[in-house]
């Protein structure tokens, strides 16, 4: 499956594209014309966009000042309850440890799997299709089989107790956390898989080959070869991965209710819950909070990508 | 090419511009709207907005019965071959029967063929009357004996004279013991020919000749309201509603063949059915009246339902009958559910618009009887105004938190609706963030006048001000000696009481989630130390729930595998099963200490009186506690406010709370004085596998004016905080099964709950 | 060598139990009966006294379920017609905006490129929780809350198909590009002639991704259709799950997740050839 086309794109042709950048800050004619194209192709999308997005977004910032249903403005009181609300660190700090704990190992076992996989010829297919599979499993059944298999009376306990372990109640305990990022990793770990793959078949074989001849050991090869060439596929991975742990609310939400077991009480609860008793004015402080983290990680995320090449 | 370029862009603007101007335009609000009240199918109807109201709507009026006697009751009302209403009572072992003229007086007309003595016994309960389409006149009456019941049919050419027809189905019965069952016939109807259609107990209907040959067995849909299928002939049809509730059938007796088969969308509530001369079909159930052509396969609906009596929750269609002619007007039949009979006209009207020209809007999570049958009065009274009730919780998916979240994003878009029942969503939040307006300018003209309990309304003032007021009470009782009442004040005294009487177990069996909801319920506030959740305290109280616990010997699961406790999975948690013990018979022979149950009526009051008397027990509030029920607020932005104002005033009024809706006790002063001095000569029986036996019939005077004044000291609603329960019952209940101490328990509750409260 | 590819081989073949047993349980708990679904997994719901329970197969195999479902439900066909409708005219859509937006990110240079991409980026990243409430008012000032568009107008908009387009647009070569602008090729011919064709794997790529986004999503629906529940797509029927329906769930489940099956089979191909190792930046 290592597509010609994509080694052709990745190695050749991408000293050419960089070497385009222009430094000079006047625009000559023929860029102007570019730029107007790129803003046509861009137009549809910003448009939708703008509303959308980023009109409920700067919505949100005006509600981040004012009261809950009186728009009265009230400086950045919002801010400061916000910030002293317990549950509310309980909740970035129960974030912040399941993603800090989920990305790493999903980055890490779906390497190991695709390092598994790269050269597997023989049900090639089949496995991948295997590991894909459970992105196509909806969320709603997930809560059902999780209800059956993880629940204090579910099928794991039953193996467990036939292994002379005693029950575990997986639900309603920190065993919660164990199992919100189980689900993670069940997830994601097919697609990110793909990924390394594809990031795996863009290094060039020339290269081990020459090593081999340098007489380079596969650990050897693989320290000096494929983890540099996977750096900028890690960034990628990451942020996809990034993206999609705030997905897996879904199933905390439907597995363990409004709630949870405060291992596994994560912003999107508070959020959630903020909604459901009205406080959109902490809502809307925390959102914004929340929007300059990110932005500040990307913004490094970026910078350090780019020392990095 | 870059010119091509723009256009494309610019094409595509323009597409998503004109759809979202498309939906500005009516289409999508009538969508919108239609999605809200799913009862109409006709969207123009639903217009209301439009700018030239279209003038014309069928109106409803009452008509009255004729002067009916002290005991005289209407047993049914048909129509006669020259198309006059005819309305039969019973009074006093003599069966009567009125016509209606033209000019809407009453005539007393013949019905000595109800009189020869055969149903006139007190063994005998009359059970049906027709006029079939050969002709003649049936009725059907049920007779009872020590040895069984069984059901007889006469037929009378003249209304003088009257013979029974034997049918051998009639003889085939079913014998318990000395005791035999034979077919009970609730519903008849004959068709041209002879044929006689019966409406099983069941989901079928049976078609036999006139001479008792049992022709063919149709199934048919049940109805809810009346127990059986709906059906009626029409020349040698017979109409009913298929099983699956989505088409209409015509089975000829004649063919023996269904003929025609008619799509339409029934509910599970009784349906009458009309075919007028020229072969059009009406349909009348609670969405209206429903008219189709005589070849034609679209329902067109001609009375709304939801603007009128036909929606209300405590009637339900019997017959409807249509004039001939090109200005149709209906009558319609309904029985309500107190066992009478109401006679309602329709007429249209030209100078009314065509759909009410204003609208207010009243939430609930819930389906609540108390407001649909309020607005169907309102705009009975109301011509103009059409109170659309919007019921969020159906049969989809979706948990109390979604539905809460889609009814806070309509309140900040200044969308929500008039009136909120505040049922299970977050009050407090909506107090203290405005949404809920002050009621008092509607709640204290009513405390003046004295139409409202003042006890109970009194719990509701809040620093001045009135933002939420219930419709209905529950009372929690207790039964038992008078030192056990007492004990209930607090658990120390419960368990000081349990200490006293070791060998009498406190209350009966039940589940620990039973038991920690029903204790979370009266003693709640034990947790806290001003207005925090305490952990010493919290501990205490799950060691003296236990205490409790092993002494009523709670358990996990019943044996039929059921936690039989309150909330219903979508974490709705339903008070009505709060607070009900279920071997309450077990005090009869002082198995338990106490017992608690929860009334709603005076029906509910029979049993806990009976057992009062027999054991000499007595019967108390547990500390003045009530359950409220129907608690309805003011949105402080809608768009209809003085309207909305109305609307609550309307549902504290007699009116509305003298019709028994089974919410609970009015909070009406009047209502409550009529409902407590209701007669009934119904006599109960109840008996539980443990040989418990208790009969009797309603309370005597004396308790209805006891429970009266108890009524009028409550003065302690129950609140209960969804969140608060499933967080303490999910962490407690580990400990009650022995998986982990009280300590262990107290701090999860404990950091669950400041977590919550934190928020 | 070739027994270490073996053991490999081995050990991937049992990692891929743990997709294939959950999937099994699905499948083969759409074929139980009534009775016997109950028995196994009531406990679980508190329906049952006992503990959950599972047969490799089951002990009556039935279709009553399927049946059940498709003949007895008829929410189901409104709702999964609510959900093909919800789903496929934001993947269209997505096409018509995302696609040559990526391109004018990938293609183009132009001021401000840098700081829109990081905000694109932004929005990608951004949880539905954060602008829920406003984008509901928004789109309740525009008519559009509790219609289809309510879910499909915002869907078509999401700036992840752009980011990953970009990516795929990115490995196209700017010389070649070059050459072709320097041939005379307009630019709608290099978007249409080169860069879609090289790049189809990407459209497909986020086709399949995009499918499995919006035929799964729970959020949007509820929120934006709150008051229209006609308009409920197939997501929201699933959580019903009663003691009375449990075999219904089951069946719904298998058929809910068949479309996406289906999706994987034609497409798994295109979302191996994914997206180029460039990095984060644009």
């Amino acid at each position: 499956m290592a597509n010609k086309e994509s080694k052709y794109k990745a190695s050749k042709y991408k000293e050419p594209e960089s070497s385009f950048v222009r430094q000079n800050k006047k625009l000559t004619k023929s860029e102007k014309r570019e730029e107007r194209k790129a803003w046509l192709f861009l137009l549809p999308s910003l448009a939708g966009i703008l509303v959308f997005v980023l009109i409920p977004f700067a919505d949100v910032i005006r509600r981040s000042f004012c009261e809950a249903m009186s728009n009265k403005f009230v400086g950045i009181s919002n801010y400061k309850m916000v910030l002293t609300n317990e549950a509310f660190g309980l909740a970035v700090k129960n974030t912040v440890k399941f993603i800090g704990i989920c990305i790493p190992l999903l980055l890490i076992l779906s390497l190991i799997l695709a390092l598994l996989l790269y050269r597997q010829k023989r049900l090639e297919g089949f496995l991948k299709t295997s590991f894909l599979l459970p992105m196509a499993v909806p969320v709603a059944s997930i809560v059902i089989l999780w209800k059956l298999i993880f629940h204090e009376k579910g099928l794991l306990n039953v193996l467990l107790s036939h292994l002379g372990i005693g029950t575990i109640d997986f639900m309603n305990s920190d065993k919660a956390f164990l199992v919100l990022v189980f689900t993670y990793l069940w997830k994601n770990v097919g697609y990110d898989m793909i990924l390394w793959l594809t990031g795996l078949n863009d290094i060039s074989v020339s290269l081990y080959e020459a090593a081999s001849v340098d007489g380079a050991g596969a650990f050897a090869k693989f320290r000096y070869i494929t983890l540099p060439k996977l750096v900028p596929t890690m960034f990628m991975i990451g942020a996809l991965s990034f993206i999609n742990s705030f997905k897996v609310f879904r199933e905390a939400y439907l597995i363990a209710g409004d709630y949870p077991d405060n291992s596994i009480y994560m912003l999107q609860h508070i959020f959630s819950n903020w909604f459901v008793s009205l406080d959109i004015q902490k809502m809307s402080a925390a959102a914004v909070l929340l929007i300059l983290v990110f932005l500040s990680l990307i913004l490094s995320f970026i910078r350090f990508d780019r020392e990095e090449e | 090419m870059g010119r091509k370029i723009t256009a494309l862009a610019l094409l595509f603007v323009l597409v998503i511009t004109s759809l979202s101007g498309c939906s500005n335009k009516n289409g999508q609000i009538n969508k919108e709207k239609n999605g809200k009240q799913e009862n109409n199918k006709q969207e123009e109807q639903l217009d209301y907005k439009s700018k030239s109201p279209e003038m014309g709507r069928f109106m409803e009026s009452k008509i009255s019965f004729p002067d009916l006697k002290e005991g005289e009751r209407v047993v049914k009302i048909i129509r006669n071959q020259e198309n006059q209403i005819e309305v039969y009572t019973y009074l006093k072992k003599q069966y009567l029967m009125y016509q209606l003229k033209e000019d809407k007086t009453w005539e007393n007309g013949e019905a000595a063929w109800l009189n020869d003595g055969r149903l006139s016994g007190s063994n005998v309960e009359f059970s049906d009357l027709c006029l079939g389409e050969d002709g003649n006149y049936y009725a059907v009456y049920i007779k009872y004996s020590d040895k069984g019941y069984g059901s007889h049919i006469i037929k009378s050419k003249d209304k003088k004279a009257a013979e029974e027809i034997k049918f051998p189905y009639l003889k085939e019965g079913q014998t318990y013991k000395d005791y035999t069952i034979y077919p009970r016939v609730q519903k008849i109807a004959v068709t041209k020919n002879g044929d006689l259609v019966f409406g099983d107990d069941k989901d079928s209907l049976l078609i036999f000749s006139k001479e008792g040959e049992k022709l063919a067995k149709i199934p048919a849909a049940y109805s809810e309201d009346t127990g059986m299928a709906s059906f009626a002939a029409s020349e040698n049809d017979v109409i009913t509603v298929t099983q699956d509730k989505k088409n209409i059938i015509f089975y000829n007796t004649g063919t023996k063949e269904t003929e025609k088969t008619v799509p339409y969308d029934a509910s599970r509530d009784a349906k009458a059915f009309a075919v007028k001369k020229d072969g059009t079909v009406f349909v009348g159930d609670r969405k209206g009246i429903h008219r189709l052509a005589k070849d034609g396969s679209l329902w067109e609906t001609t009375v709304d339902g939801v603007l009128n009596s036909m929606s209300m929750p405590s009637l339900y269609f019997d017959e409807l009958f249509v004039s001939d002619g090109d200005e149709e007007q209906y009558y319609a039949s309904y029985a309500d559910n107190d066992g009478g009979y109401r006679l309602l006209q329709y007429v249209f009207d030209k100078n009314v618009s065509a759909v009410p020209a204003q609208e207010i809007t009243v939430y609930s999570l819930k389906e609540s009887n108390t407001i649909r049958q309020a607005a169907s009065l309102f705009q009975a009274e109301n011509a103009d105004i059409r109170v659309n009730y919007v019921v969020a919780m159906g049969e989809e998916g979706g948990t109390v938190s979604d539905y809460i979240r889609a009814l806070n994003t309509e309140l900040l878009a200044g969308n929500g609706a008039d009136v909120l029942v505040l049922d299970g969503l977050p009050v407090d939040s909506y107090v203290e963030k405005g949404v809920l307006a002050d009621i008092t300018d509607i709640i204290k003209p009513l405390e003046e006048s004295g139409e409202l309990l003042t006890n109970i309304s009194s719990c509701y003032q809040q620093s001045g001000k009135i933002y939420q007021m219930p419709t209905h009470i529950n009372v929690p009782i207790v039964v038992g000696r008078e030192d056990g009442i007492l004990s209930m004040k607090d658990m120390d005294s419960i368990l000081s009481y349990m200490e006293k009487e070791k060998k009498v177990p406190y209350g009966g069996p039940t589940t620990y989630k039973a038991l920690l909801q029903d204790y979370l319920a009266l003693y709640a506030k034990d947790l806290y130390v001003d207005g925090k959740p305490d952990k010493e305290r919290i501990t205490a109280f799950l060691e003296k729930l236990k205490k409790i616990a092993d002494n009523r010997k709670a358990v996990e699961y019943l044996e039929d595998g059921r936690s039989e406790a309150a909330d219903t999975g979508d974490n709705f948690i339903d008070s009505g099963l709060l607070l009900q013990d279920r071997a309450f018979l077990g005090l009869i022979k002082n198995k338990y200490s106490i017992g608690v149950t929860q009334i709603g009526g005076i029906f509910q009051l029979s049993v806990p009186c009976a057992i009062s008397e027999q054991t000499g027990l007595h019967i108390a509030s547990i500390n003045q506690h009530f359950i409220p029920e129907g608690l309805v607020g003011l949105n402080n932005s809608g768009a209809n406010k003085e309207i909305a104002k109305e609307f609550i005033g309307f549902l504290f009024t007699k009116g509305v709370q003298d019709t028994k809706v089974l919410e609970g006790f009015p909070v009406n002063s009047g209502s409550l004085d009529k409902w407590m001095a209701e007669e009934s000569s119904d006599t109960f029986a109840m008996s539980d596998g443990d040989g418990n036996y208790v009969d009797g019939d309603l309370p005597d005077k004396e308790e209805r004016e006891y429970f009266k004044s108890m009524i009028k000291e409550l003065n302690s609603p129950i609140e209960i905080n969804r969140n608060v329960y499933g967080i303490i019952i999910q962490e407690a209940l580990p400990y009650f099964t022995g998986k982990i101490d009280a300590q262990q328990a107290a701090a999860a509750v404990y950091s669950k709950l400041s977590t919550y409260l934190a928020e | 060598m070739k027994r270490k590819n073996g053991c490999f081989l081995g050990f991937l073949l049992l990692l891929t139990l743990f997709v294939w047993i959950p999937v099994w349980v699905l499948c083969s708990g759409s074929f139980m009966g009534k009775d016997e679904i109950l028995k196994n997994v009531g406990p679980v719901l508190g329906q049952a006294k006992g503990r959950a329970s599972w047969s490799l197969l089951p002990v009556y195999p039935t279709l009553r379920a399927y049946v059940e479902l498709l003949l007895d439900s008829p929410n189901f066909f409104t709702m999964f017609w609510n959900s093909c409708i919800q789903v496929i005219p934001v993947m269209a859509g997505q096409l018509l905006v995302s696609v040559p937006a990526a391109w004018a990110f990938a293609a183009y240079k132009f001021r401000g490129k840098k700081a829109l991409f990081v905000l694109y980026i932004i929005l990608m990243v951004l949880p539905f929780q954060i602008t829920m409430v406003s984008s509901y008012l928004v789109l309740f000032r525009m008519k559009l809350a509790g219609t289809h568009l309510a879910v499909i107008l915002p869907n078509i908009f999401s700036t992840f198909p752009v980011f990953i387009m970009t990516k795929f647009f990115q490995a196209v070569p700017g010389s070649l590009l070059e050459a072709a602008r320097l041939d005379g090729a307009s630019e709608r011919y290099l978007f249409f002639r080169i860069g879609i064709p090289m790049e189809k794997s990407g459209i497909f790529s986020i086709l399949i991704l995009g499918f499995l986004e919006y035929w799964n999503a729970i959020e949007q629906p509820l929120t934006f259709l709150a008051n229209n529940k006609k308009l409920w797509p197939l997501t929201l029927y699933l959580p019903n799950i009663t003691t009375d329906n449990l075999g219904v769930a089951f069946s719904a489940s298998v058929f809910v997740m068949f479309p996406a099956l289906l999706l994987f089979l034609y497409g798994q191909k295109y979302l191996e050839q994914g997206i180029t190792a460039s990095g984060l930046k644009e």
